[in-house]
């Protein structure tokens, strides 16, 4: 009995630890909701309400007209899933090669690969820039797209990956004269479930954050994302806090939509990777 | 087969002749920062140029504040981007060779230069020439809350009060809750404490542009230094600049009426226009024996120093920065204080709510030092030293005094 009642105070406590987190985690949630229905006055009013008593949902329509909202989730919702899309295949391949192919320098090709990943993205911006604009690629999709087209993380997790997969899969698989396409496609695929999960999420969300870039390579009001169109909204000597966090409210939606879908393979898929602490 | 050819050739030459308009017509890009609430004076300019101009289009390339230069950076490093273009903290650019001197241009053309603020041409320019053409001065003022002032029975601020009235103000109106303070008496913004050191006699430097001493250890730069971080901790009666840019700024505290007073520039009229109490603007407060120096600066328009159609892009320039640009965005509805206060024009068409008193500071404008080195001193010492007086760490002198012998090797680099 004793045992048993002992366990429950130690449960007590880790729910208690994890109610603190939990509350960290969402406090700022709530807090963005909260304030995208206050009243401008009501926003840095002390003692700090979370709900207002006067709430005013005009805010909700309004940032359609304050900012072209729509058109820039749009822009941000082909972009995404562009680079998302590309960043599976090209990073799979990769993986693939450098998993399952016998050649030679594979390791130290392998490590310089790797190399990138120890360069800050600022540091790239610049040539990313010329070599943009000197492709005509300013304003455009694909001036957006292609230099996320490819990530050395996501080849990393995927060829730890495709490591873990049983060698006698893929041999037997060559014994019955399956070529190397036929391999990646109908055995290490379907396989890899989890972890390219776990990439689509990655890419999806680390894209739709991204802002820097599309602000580089954008300049017309049309071809922004909604990262970009919100920044609009923070000016130099005022911000309309409401608007902004009805911006963010409606900006972080997709996202969590896409962690809910992919929850289980995203947690299951960092594990197996062997990239917890990423 | 002759008949397909002829189309062929028709629409080939058809193309042409489309091709040589499009040449003829001059393209030019005009980038800009601005809260949706200055962007019609843009706008308004360069449609009412291209509407002169039909053989001009402009391009506008408009980004927050906050992106404005990201982008802009990255774009002047690639040798691109806009032909014209707003810009503030001019010396850096030019140093760089990004932008064009102008003094050619203007000379050639008779361009008015010397209808402008001649104070505020300085932070234009960068070794003798000048790079950009102001668009405004942004001196502060005092703006206050008259039900505040009329609920505490104290006179509204005028053009005699010096810091100690404004000091005996701020005491009088700050309202104490307990430990909490529910309305402060006076806010300020964080970069305005060099306009103290100068209206007390002091400077911070011997030369803003070409600085050999470090003068905020001297007594007259102290005493002003003690006296904003005694209005934080001594007297709270203002929130120390953390606080205050935690609780949105000077804007939100003013105008939810937990500031009384606050110290700022005419940018705030319009979103103070939502407040909702009655206030005023009054001259900014003279130092002890009745100094007045205000600040000057504000941002002004530029060329691209690669741009491939100068010669347009002057033309373009000349009218955005001067007597019809300058109208425009005197008159429109986020007005800014115009540069161009010696055309009586643009002096008319500034009509915004108190005008003639920042038009008025702006004639005590002093520029605020500019060169080379500077960020790097403010960051690695001056602001330090300046944050342990306004967290009440360390008295002024300490502060201010202990990091001399660093700043004055720092320019003698």
């Amino acid at each position: 009995m004793a045992r048993a009642g002992r366990k429950t105070a130690v449960e007590w406590l880790i729910f208690a630890v994890l109610l603190t987190g939990v509350v960290l985690t969402c406090g700022p949630f709530a807090w963005m909701l909260g304030t995208s229905i206050k009243p401008d006055a009501e926003v840095f009013q002390f003692p700090p309400t979370l709900l207002t008593g006067d709430p005013k949902l005009d805010n909700y329509s309004e940032i359609f007209s304050a900012i072209p909202f729509g058109r820039a989730f749009l822009n941000s919702m082909i972009v995404c899933i562009a680079i998302t899309l590309a960043q599976l295949i090209v990073c799979s391949m990769a993986a693939y090669a450098f998993a399952c192919l016998e050649f030679r320098g594979r390791e130290a090709l392998f490590l310089i690969y790797l190399a990138a990943l120890m360069v800050p993205p600022q540091v790239t911006i610049i040539p990313n820039f010329i070599l943009v604009r000197t492709l005509g690629w300013i304003d455009t999709y694909q001036g957006l797209i292609l230099p996320f087209a490819f990530s050395s993380f996501g080849t990393f997790l995927l060829r730890q990956y495709f490591k873990t997969i049983p060698r006698e899969l893929i041999e037997a698989a060559r014994i019955d004269g399956a070529k190397h396409w036929q391999i990646y496609l109908f055995i290490v695929m379907p396989l890899s479930r989890a972890a390219l999960g776990a990439l689509a999420i990655f890419a999806f969300v680390s894209q739709w954050n991204n802002f820097l870039w599309p602000l580089i390579a954008t300049t017309r009001v049309e071809m922004q994302t909604v990262t970009v169109a919100l920044s609009t909204l923070q000016g130099q000597y005022n911000t309309d806090w409401p608007l902004l966090m009805t911006g963010s409210v409606l900006a972080v939606a997709p996202v969590i939509a896409v962690f809910i879908l992919g929850n289980r393979s995203f947690i299951a898929g960092l594990t197996a990777g062997g990239f917890g602490g990423r | 087969m002759n008949r397909l050819l002829l189309v062929t050739a028709a629409s080939l030459a058809a193309m042409a002749t489309s091709m040589t308009a499009a040449e003829a017509q001059t393209n030019l890009v005009f980038a800009y920062w601005g809260d949706p609430a200055e962007l019609p004076p843009f706008e308004e300019i360069v449609s009412t140029y291209k509407a002169e101009h039909p053989d001009i289009d402009i391009t506008v390339q408009h980004a927050p504040w906050s992106g404005y230069f990201t982008r802009l950076d990255t774009q002047l490093a690639a040798r691109a981007g806009p032909d014209v273009f707003f810009i503030t903290n001019v010396p850096s650019y030019a140093a760089r060779g990004q932008l064009e001197a102008l003094d050619q241009w203007i000379a050639d053309s008779g361009f008015p230069i010397d209808l402008y603020n001649q104070e505020g041409l300085k932070s234009h320019s960068y070794e003798g020439q000048l790079y950009s053409i102001p668009r405004d001065s942004a001196p502060i003022a005092l703006y206050y809350n008259s039900d505040a002032f009329d609920e505490a029975g104290i006179d509204y601020p005028d053009e005699s009060w010096d810091w100690n009235a404004l000091r005996e103000a701020a005491l009088q109106l700050t309202q104490r809750d307990g430990g909490r303070i529910a309305r402060y008496g006076l806010v300020m913004e964080s970069n305005d404490w060099p306009i103290w050191v100068r209206q007390n006699g002091g400077s911070d430097f011997d030369d803003s542009f070409a600085p050999t001493e470090y003068l905020l250890g001297e007594p007259e730069a102290v005493e002003a230094i003690q006296f904003i971080g005694d209005l934080i901790n001594e007297d709270q009666v203002m929130p120390s600049f953390q606080e205050s840019a935690q609780s949105g700024g000077t804007t939100q505290l003013f105008v939810s009426g937990q500031a009384a007073m606050a110290i700022t520039n005419a940018a705030r009229l319009g979103t103070f226009a939502e407040a909702p109490f009655e206030w005023a603007v009054a001259p900014l407060p003279t130092g002890p024996d009745g100094t007045r120096v205000n600040r000057i600066g504000g941002a002004g328009f530029g060329m691209n120093a690669f741009s491939q159609n100068k010669e347009a892009a002057w033309d373009f320039l000349s009218y955005l920065a001067g007597e019809e640009g300058q109208v425009i965005f005197a008159s429109a509805k986020a007005a800014a204080v115009p540069a161009m206060t010696g055309s009586e024009t643009v002096r008319e068409a500034f009509t915004a709510p108190f005008a003639e008193v920042f038009v008025a500071e702006s004639e005590h404008g002093v520029s605020l030092p500019q060169f080379d080195g500077y960020v790097d001193v403010t960051n690695l010492y001056i602001q330090p030293a300046l944050d342990l007086v306004w967290s009440g760490e360390a008295t002024a002198e300490e502060a201010l005094t202990a990091i001399a012998g660093d700043v004055n090797a720092r320019l003698a680099q």
